[in-house]
């Protein structure tokens, strides 16, 4: 492939970048991911049931508000727990896909319980919306080098786990290209890096300050100006845990309020694969 | 329900409790038993919260009226008796916060006890009246705390983190009269300027935060909470926030506050109470 530096793919509707907006809805398991004995600390899974009890209503209105079809990455056990808050997500049109059963970290398990993992997962999402998930991000954490084959053959239909390019692609496995879209993500566009926090067990890992709101907020808006410039797919990832505080919902509706205002193609995640895979004359069901 | 705007007294828009938690030389600690650590210089850190800090603090708050809550290890009563019944003095709330700063995730039901008799009997010395309020030093409690504390009389705890709002907290299925009045990390001013240089802590070592940049965090929180009309809680330790650029930074919170009309500003248990006869 040639060397490229301005996008070459056309955005439909002749739009300059492309846009996905994504929400994580990891609730407690982001914090019993992370140490499982926290199920006998209350205070720490509380930051992770403000989430849903709190967060989940104001990242739903901001969204709203801009008339945006975003990407909900569900742990397969959040839907299950927590059925009336994932139906209120499907009955605003969001799309819903899987990321993970308890939100297990990939890296640690045996392609079986991977694999043991996705299947429960697909199976609580299709109990609540009749229809498999098109789209599975990677809980945070790691995976195996088995791991993109073991999604790709559980049928989805793109994966969001990679960080190793700013636009679509088809995976490769073994040197053979897929039909499964990948539509990478990435570490700085996303908001619990920033906000997340904990003495014990510790998080960050090496407990680091808070960091400022208006830095933050410039990272996630100089980065989409970089996009647009050159034309890319700009993927962006938020937890109502953490964006859905009363001091930072705002950050997310200045942000919404300031792409909406460009001539982007804002799109939920099986839109933007099967736009590529149509493209690419790949079918995503290969 | 779940969003329901919030009833505070005589029609304010949001409540805010401004909350200290004077912990002192308890916050460097060498064993699980509580002994200090073997580092004077780090001590010297807690220290100047009573010390210095603490003087500072009430003067500041006085100048503008406000009645705050003060988290207090008893420890650090017994350690500076003369600065703790200024706190009582100046009509401050007394709040349980352990005896030794311990956490409590690691002691058992038993010795949470304990710990919380021993400290409240060093109040009712010092300060002639117990504590009705409980926060949880540093970390978690355990499950069967809320219990425990609603057992031995509390009325309030300001330990978890789930809401932005009161509520009544569930005790064997059943919600009880335990008011949880619920803080937050981003509204601490420990995560954004605790330090120490040997031993490392925090253990990222982290840059120091500037009191700017937590100012505009502090501010952006409570113009949130004050919009949605709901509780907004803040705690510094004097040890960090009791120097005095950081006392003049908590000067400008409270002076922005109050250019907003209807903010109850309010003790822990004028939250509890007020929410006991309410919801």
């Amino acid at each position: 492939m040639e060397m490229t530096v301005k996008n070459q793919l056309k955005w439909p509707g002749g739009k300059q970048a492309a846009v996905m907006i994504t929400v994580e809805l990891d609730n407690e398991f982001f914090w019993l991911g992370i140490d499982p004995t926290n199920i006998d600390r209350p205070k720490t899974l509380s930051m992770g049931t403000y989430g849903l009890l709190r967060g989940l209503d104001r990242v739903l209105d901001a969204l709203g508000a801009y008339g945006i079809k975003a990407t909900f990455f569900v742990p397969g056990r959040v839907a299950e727990l927590y059925p009336a808050e994932v139906k209120k997500v499907i009955s605003r049109d969001h799309e819903l896909a899987l990321h993970g059963y308890e939100h297990e970290n990939f890296g640690l398990l045996t392609s079986d319980l991977q694999r043991e993992a996705i299947q429960k997962g697909i199976l609580a999402l299709r109990n609540l919306t009749d229809k498999d998930p098109a789209g599975f991000r990677l809980p945070e954490g790691n995976m195996t080098p088995e791991t993109l084959d073991i999604i790709q053959r559980s049928g989805f239909q793109y994966d969001s786990s990679m960080l190793d390019s700013d636009m679509p692609y088809h995976v490769a496995i073994r040197g053979e290209l897929t039909g499964m879209v990948e539509i990478p993500m990435h570490w700085e566009l996303q908001d619990l890096p920033y906000f997340g926090f904990n003495f014990h067990p510790p998080f960050p890992a090496g407990v680091t300050r808070i960091a400022n709101y208006s830095d933050v907020y410039d990272i996630w808006a100089d980065e989409f100006d970089g996009y647009y410039e050159y034309g890319l797919c700009y993927v962006i990832k938020f937890d109502p845990q953490s964006i859905g505080t009363p001091g930072r919902i705002p950050l997310l509706d200045k942000l919404l309020a300031y792409i909406s205002s460009k001539n982007v193609w804002i799109a939920a995640g099986s839109e933007i694969a099967s736009y590529y895979s149509k493209v690419s004359g790949k079918d995503a069901t290969v | 329900m779940n969003q329901e705007v919030i009833k505070w007294p005589d029609g304010a828009k949001c409540a805010v409790m401004i909350s200290f938690d004077p912990d002192g030389e308890t916050v460097f600690k060498g064993t699980p038993e509580g002994a200090d650590w073997p580092w004077p210089r780090s001590v010297s850190i807690g220290r100047y919260g009573p010390v210095r800090g603490i003087p500072r603090l009430l003067d500041m708050l006085a100048g503008h009226g406000i009645t705050a809550t003060f988290f207090v290890p008893a420890l650090t009563a017994v350690r500076h008796p003369g600065e703790f019944k200024e706190i009582a003095a100046a009509g401050h709330e007394l709040g349980c916060h352990g005896y030794n700063h311990e956490l409590f995730s690691t002691l058992t039901l038993e010795e949470q006890k304990d710990v919380i008799l021993r400290s409240q009997a060093v109040f009712s010395e010092l300060a002639g009246k117990t504590a009705v309020g409980f926060r949880t030093p540093s970390g978690d409690f355990t499950r069967d705390t809320p219990r425990l504390l609603d057992d031995l009389g509390f009325i309030y705890s300001s330990s978890m983190r789930g809401d932005d709002r009161p509520y009544r907290t569930v005790i064997d299925g059943k919600a009880s009269d335990l008011i949880e009045i619920p803080a937050k990390w981003e509204l601490d001013d420990y995560p954004q300027f605790g330090y120490n240089f040997f031993p490392p802590s925090p253990r990222s070592q982290d840059r120091i935060e500037s009191h700017r940049s937590a100012l505009d965090n502090w501010i952006r929180e409570f113009e949130g909470y004050y919009h949605y009309g709901l509780c907004y809680v803040i705690m510094f330790h004097p040890l960090l926030s009791g120097q005095p650029g950081r006392v003049k930074m908590i000067e400008t919170l409270i002076e922005h506050i109050k250019t907003f009309p209807g903010v109850w500003f309010a003790t822990g248990s004028e939250i509890a109470q007020w929410w006991r006869e309410n919801y």
